[in-house]
């Protein structure tokens, strides 16, 4: 019976930590940024700022929420906050991503975009506004 | 019964390997300008200027970030994060940390803990 009862326990735990959703989520980068600004997982905005200065904020905005970056490319950031295990659901293992895109007249479009993954899902959040909003803040 | 056990052993490894562990601490430290000063020795004491500026002239040399995350509803405050920030600001050659920020939230369980500094070097003590 105890048996029983850890391993609803345990089946329950990682009903939490988001298996059952896997047709819901990959780890694969999106093969190209959404337009649509309708997607809440994804933040568009035209900055007057040079690339590299929109990279450097973008560095400064990915560690501000604990994204530690896993590709580092002159016009695109790929960064992941990490997993932790947690009394109900946990946190992390969310993917940004972002795109500088270089326009004229001394603007870029800056698309930042949220992944979530498998592993976690129930504690993930989407992170784009936020670190939109710093990366515009920061080069403004 | 001996399956039972086995299964709930694998399902527990699985789920923690999964999820790994309850809390992180990420230091980062971006450099500013193209100078790069030499690391100082591990000990060396960094002035804090939380509410004020240094009176010396001074130059920044990094932009420090550490960022601390824990589940279980388990809080972080600065002195946790203060070894961190001290030893960055080693790393990148500055005497003192300035515009010290905090920022606090939580995410369901997870209690989220950032502080941003600005390290610099006194330039009359080059």
């Amino acid at each position: 019976m105890k048996s029983r009862l850890s391993l609803f326990v345990l089946c329950a735990g990682l009903l939490t930590i988001g298996l059952p959703v896997i047709a819901l989520a990959t780890d694969a980068p999106p093969a190209a940024p959404a337009k649509s600004e309708s997607k809440k997982n994804i933040t568009i905005v035209v900055l007057t700022a040079k690339p590299e200065a929109i990279h450097a904020a973008a560095l400064q905005a990915l560690a501000a929420i604990g994204c530690e970056v896993k590709k580092d490319a002159p016009l695109s950031i790929e960064g992941k906050r990490s997993n932790k295990i947690g009394l109900a659901v946990g946190s992390g293992g969310e993917k940004l991503f972002v795109e500088i895109k270089n326009l004229a007249d001394g603007k870029a479009e800056v698309t930042v975009t949220t992944k979530k993954t498998m592993v976690g899902i129930v504690g993930q959040k989407l992170w784009n506004e936020e670190v939109a909003a710093q990366i515009s803040n920061a080069v403004k | 019964m001996r399956s039972s056990k086995l299964i709930a052993g694998t399902l527990l490894v699985l789920s923690l390997g999964l999820t790994g562990c309850i809390s992180s601490v990420q230091p980062t430290a971006f450099p500013v300008g193209d100078k790069h000063l030499a690391a100082k020795p591990s000990g060396t004491p960094i002035q804090l200027f939380k509410d004020a500026k240094p009176t010396r002239p001074f130059d920044v040399v990094a932009k420090l970030n550490v960022h601390i995350e824990k589940t279980f509803f388990i809080p972080s405050a600065f002195d946790e994060a203060l070894p961190k920030l001290e030893e960055l600001a080693r790393q990148q050659g500055a005497d003192a940390l300035v515009d010290i920020v905090e920022k606090k939230s939580r995410l369901n369980e997870t209690f989220i803990y950032n502080v941003t500094a600005t390290a610099v070097a006194f330039s009359d003590a080059r």
